[in-house]
């Protein structure tokens, strides 16, 4: 095998195809039910009925876009990027289509599943545990494909593009194995393995490694690939873009833990989070240098070039985002920025501007090519970038102003000492303007998208029939080391001699097997050093005496406050400052959530903090509030929930879910756990009957409203019982 | 008070340990881009260039 003969490749671009069409279809459906959501938070009124409420379609925004969305297009792209850059055919057609149509599926069953209040909670793991095991059956399905596509390939030198696309899957199956585990409590509903702080912990890891290396990494590929690509020249420095990499791999997954600043997470890891997180400002900038050098030369083809623009645009916003997360990664930056819409408006810089951008880049430059024909409208494709543009900038203008005015409003304070808003809701009502600017921004990044699905239909009706693969001719591989174990020893030790002499430098990408290895040693030692500590301290997390697991019927009403998606709105976490304080009363202790599974801490605040609610207002009140919020709160923005006051309660499964919670080390006993239907219909009984005597409507008792209820009340009183209580303590002091 | 505990527990032995690594790693790296040659960098800038070039 010394000569050069050429051998014919033919790639698949079929596959490509599917997942642009799907790209495209989720897309339009991920940024559509966005639009809603901006409508919801502007005008209460658009939550209509039980299934479509704020709390439920937010995750179904985010896993469409995420998931469906970024997904598809990354599967695009290395779908297509990958057998040109390794120069073979992917592995297995069998594994491209399993890959697609289960990847497809797992997505239908979220959009079923989400608005049936069937979550998990976690942000961007919400689907429940059946999903969660064909996600991680999908991932393999692709990861096989992929990496045996690797295995034959014919060109030695693994380009960058292909060394981020190995971060990517490597990194993707850790995280998402890891943040679900759960043990299931019947078909569609689990509890996480963790609790209060340790699963606040592993789900930051998670959440910002989702943003890492599904949002981040992948797309890095995309752009060292398509861009070269669509400006017709290598890229600016390959040594830079190496570099780049292996410190982007290293350093981000160090930097989650600063989701968690000043809440129950120790000092010393949200200060790594923080250090990390502004290291990683200097790789990020060298991918944005990196990208916007490559077009060097080439700056005039951006005048009619879509392409090239929704490049130039796309890098530019990574440069943003990733100037600006570091910046609020910063502790006194982030105590202002957490909870509000200033974390709206940086996501969505990122997602709507570095995500969005480059892949609908990447489209336009993929349907002539996939579909062998002239784009349908250039002017329409400049069109979608123009008001695409000008949606991001409306979107995040708003949103920037909003959260700034809010986290201000929140810490004010008048010269008496007092809190200057002492009604949370006088914040909420600024905002409303800004939230109307949102629902404008967001209908013309809309508009734009559908304005790129019809040029997609368009040109996809006017390609040539018949659409052959793409066929080449490439150079066999005459460096594939031949090495055989042969009965010879002197034909071993030549052919590995042979082997090695093909240069040291190179041996590192001659061995993706080593790659993907320290890639995995990367991602590992930063993930071990911020996980294991916390779990080996375990013990020492202090138990407040107090502090005891929720009754039967607490815990179902708990379940509801899951399903509805509460914790899209509240937080349920005060921070140690003298304005949270001041409002919602004593920080939250990380005691108090030992048997919080899965912790309930939040990340934005629509509404108030509820981590103290328990007692601060009449039953009567709750169920009124419920029913419809603008009835005891005339400018709320809450949906309303009149079907949680006709819903039956269903405790047919409470006896199950006590007996998992006590198998993840919850002390219910034997007979707690027996008696648990019994229990919360005598307590379910108790509340209405106080309901009816404070004036309310009666036959509540087997509704679901009292279970909520149940829980609300119960929200962050165990540590005030220790005040009348002698035997209490907090413990650790 | 956790907070006091986990200071004290000698937990942050474990941030200098991911420090070190991660310059370790980094040194790594960089001794390795300084010892490719401009050859070796441009060959492979140009891989996603020459995919199509080779088409019949
Ligand atoms: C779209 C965001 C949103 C969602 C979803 C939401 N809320 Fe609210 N919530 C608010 C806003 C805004 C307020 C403040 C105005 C008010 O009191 O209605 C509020 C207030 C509250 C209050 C009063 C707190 C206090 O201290 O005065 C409670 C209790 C409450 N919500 C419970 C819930 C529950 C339970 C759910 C889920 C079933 C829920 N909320 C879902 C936005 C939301």
């Amino acid at each position: 095998m010394t000569t050069t003969s050429m051998q014919t490749v033919r790639y698949d671009d079929r596959i490509v195809r599917w997942f642009v069409c799907a790209t495209v279809l989720w897309g339009i459906v991920g940024m559509l039910v966005g639009v809603i959501l901006a409508l919801q938070m502007a005008w209460p009124a658009a939550n209509i009925g039980e299934y479509l409420t704020f709390g439920r379609l937010r995750p179904l925004h985010t896993n469409a876009v995420i998931f469906a969305f970024a997904g598809n297009a990354i599967f695009a792209a290395v779908y297509y990027s990958t057998q040109r850059l390794l120069k073979t055919r992917m592995a297995h057609g069998a594994l491209s289509w399993t890959h697609f149509w289960g990847w497809q599926a797992i997505i239908v069953s979220a959009a079923i599943t989400l608005p049936l209040g069937l979550t998990q909670s976690k942000e961007y793991a919400e689907l429940e545990w059946p999903i969660d095991i064909a996600i991680a059956v999908v991932w393999v399905v692709f990861a096989v494909n992929f990496f045996w596509t690797l295995k034959k390939r014919r060109e030695k030198h693994i380009y960058v593009a292909i060394w981020f696309y190995i971060a990517t899957i490597v990194t993707v199956a850790i995280l998402h194995i890891v943040n679900s585990l759960a043990i299931p409590a019947g078909l569609f509903k689990s509890y996480s393995v963790f609790a209060g702080s340790h699963d606040a912990l592993i789900q930051w890891w998670y959440g910002h490694n989702a943003v890492a290396f599904f949002l981040t990494t992948p797309f890095l590929g995309l752009m060292y690939y398509f861009l070269p690509k669509a400006a017709n020249r290598p890229v600016f420095s390959y040594k830079l873009s190496i570099v780049h990499f292996w410190s982007l791999v290293f350093l981000y997954i160090w930097a989650g833990p600063h989701h968690l600043h000043y809440t129950a997470l120790p000092e010393w890891a949200t200060t790594l989070g923080m250090v990390f997180s502004v290291m990683l400002w200097m790789p990020s900038w060298g991918g944005m240098i990196n990208g916007l050098f490559t077009l060097r030369g080439a700056w005039h083809k951006l005048r009619d070039d879509a392409v090239l623009k929704f490049f130039v645009v796309g890098i530019t916003f990574y440069g943003m985002s990733t100037f600006e997360g570091p910046m609020m990664s910063i502790k006194s930056v982030n105590a202002l920025s957490h909870y509000t819409d200033w974390t709206i408006a940086h996501v969505h810089s990122g997602a709507l501007g570095w995500n969005g951008f480059i892949a609908f880049g990447m489209i336009y430059w993929l349907l002539p090519k996939l579909w062998k024909t002239e784009i349908w409208s250039k002017g329409m494709a400049n069109l979608h970038f123009w008001i695409g543009t000008i949606g991001i900038l409306l979107y995040i203008v708003a949103m920037y102003s909003a959260g700034v005015t809010q986290g201000l409003m929140w810490r004010a304070f008048d010269e008496t000492g007092r809190l200057a808003y002492p009604d949370f809701v006088e914040t909420v009502v600024q905002l409303v303007p800004m939230y109307w600017v949102r629902v404008l921004g967001g209908c013309l990044y809309f508009i734009g998208v559908l304005l790129g699905g019809v040029n997609m239909v368009m040109t996809v009706l006017k390609s040539p029939g018949r659409l052959e693969d793409t066929e080449v001719q490439v150079p066999a591989p005459d460096w594939k080391p031949d090495v055989r174990i042969s009965s010879n020893i002197d034909d071993t030790l030549n052919s590995l001699e042979a082997a090695t002499k093909s240069g040291r430098h190179r041996l590192l990408e001659g061995w993706p097997l080593v790659f993907t290895v320290l890639t995995v040693a990367g991602i590992s030692i930063g993930s071990v050093v911020e996980i294991v500590p916390m779990l080996l301290v375990r013990s020492n997390v202090p138990t407040i005496r107090s502090v005891t697991p929720y009754t039967a019927l607490e815990l179902e009403g708990r379940d509801l406050y899951i399903r509805e998606g509460c914790v899209g709105c509240h937080s349920q976490m005060i921070r140690p400052f003298r304005d949270e304080i001041e409002r919602y009363g004593e920080y939250s202790k990380p005691g108090e959530g030992v048997y919080e599974h899965p912790f309930l801490w939040g990340s934005k605040r629509t509404g108030p903090d509820l981590a103290r609610l328990g007692t601060k207002y009449p039953h009567l009140w709750h169920v009124r509030h419920m029913e419809d919020p603008r009835s005891t709160t005339p400018p709320s923005l809450m949906p309303a929930y009149p079907h949680l006051l006709s819903n039956t309660l269903d405790l047919g499964s409470t006896q199950t879910k006590l007996d998992r919670m006590a198998m993840l080390g919850v002390p219910y006993s034997i007979e707690e756990i027996n008696d648990a239907e019994a229990t919360a219909r005598a307590q379910a009984n108790e509340i209405a009957d106080e309901v009816v005597a404070q004036g309310g409507p009666d036959g509540l008792a087997d509704k679901e409203i009292v279970a909520l209820v149940a829980y609300l009340q119960r929200l962050g009183t165990d540590i005030k019982k220790r005040e009348g209580g002698a035997s209490a303590d907090l413990g650790g002091q | 008070m956790f907070r006091e505990l986990m200071q004290t527990a000698g937990l942050q032995m474990w941030a200098e340990i991911g420090l070190v690594a991660f310059c370790v790693a980094f040194g790594a790296v960089v001794a390795y881009v300084l010892h490719m040659t401009p050859k070796e960098a441009s060959d492979a800038a140009r891989i996603p260039l020459e995919d199509e070039e080779v088409t019949r």
